[in-house]
């Protein structure tokens, strides 16, 4: 109790604090007017969100899927049905060979 | 039915559900209370509204902050947000001398000339020996002895044990002390020696 006696000397001697400003309430008002808040988004929100996704994330995926459609064109035919002039003139050589024999 | 008679917490309950009018009650109801404590917890004017401010827009942006269930008070749950922002603050701006800045702050426009003038010597040091606290000493002072709360409800709001809190005042006490003797004011401490306080 003597302790707590001590710091109340001490502490009632500070001076008091000043008056805050006449619209400091006000003002508090008004920013939280303009602040928008964090609320939970349901599953339909998500949902809907995706299925109208706004214009900066619709251009962003219709440029990969543009992407994805010019680098990754699928090809006809493989490599190894095509004959090299090499190989044409290899086969043409055997098939000669045979008719000798 | 009228919310201005309804109690914080079921404001705070209504505010959840977005509701603005409960929101502007709660801030016209408690702004001058919650803006003495930040004041003395930094000793700026300017620092105490806006932290007073950041903690409303706080709760306004993400209510789902405030627990009902947890049976807390609005006021004591309040004075959290509002110690936690102090800290921010301090660490933010890695706060050296922040004693000075209570001197400052009287050149604020808002602090009229024979606020200033009253303003004795032995405020000041009682002042600048407040300031020279560390932060979590001040802030069990502050709760402890200019809010009024309870020992109990201090070392709640703090996170500590009622013990914890105890020893945290005694230590600020002492601090107190030491400045005040060191500096030799005006007061020199001899009222508390005489045993004449109060």
């Amino acid at each position: 109790m003597e302790q707590q006696d001590d710091l109340k000397y001490i502490l009632n001697r500070r001076s008091a604090p000043p008056a805050p400003s006449s619209d400091l309430a006000d003002r508090i008002i008004h920013a939280a007017m303009r602040t928008p808040r964090d609320e939970k988004k349901t599953i339909w929100q998500i949902i809907a969100n995706i299925m109208n996704p706004p214009m900066r994330y619709a251009v962003g995926l219709a440029c990969l899927i543009l992407f994805i459609a010019v680098t990754y064109t699928p090809q006809t035919h493989t490599q190894d049905d095509v004959l090299t002039d090499y190989e044409f003139t290899m086969v043409l050589d055997v098939y000669d060979d045979e008719q000798w024999l | 039915m009228a919310l201005t008679e309804d109690s914080d917490e079921s404001l705070m309950d209504a505010v959840k559900k977005g509701n603005h009018q409960a929101f502007s009650i709660l801030v016209r109801r408690h702004t001058d209370r919650f803006y003495k404590m930040a004041f003395r917890l930094c000793s700026n004017a300017q620092e105490a509204e806006d932290m007073v401010q950041d903690a409303f827009l706080k709760i306004w942006k993400n209510p789902a902050i405030w627990k009902s269930e947890m049976g807390a008070k609005f006021t004591t749950w309040f004075y959290r947000i509002l110690i936690n922002q102090n800290i921010d603050r301090m660490r933010s701006r890695k706060v050296v001398g922040v004693r000075d800045e209570y001197l400052n702050s009287f050149a604020d426009h808002r602090v009229l000339q024979d606020q200033k003038m009253t303003m004795t010597q032995e405020q000041e040091m009682v002042e600048r020996a407040f300031q020279s606290l560390p932060e979590r000493q001040r802030t069990a002072i502050t709760l402890c002895f200019y809010e009024g709360l309870s020992n109990k409800d201090a070392a709640q709001i703090m996170g500590l044990s009622v013990k914890g809190l105890e020893s945290l005042l005694v230590r600020g006490k002492n601090g107190l002390k030491e400045f005040i003797g060191a500096y030799e004011s005006p007061i020199s401490m001899k009222g508390v020696r005489d045993g004449t306080t109060g």
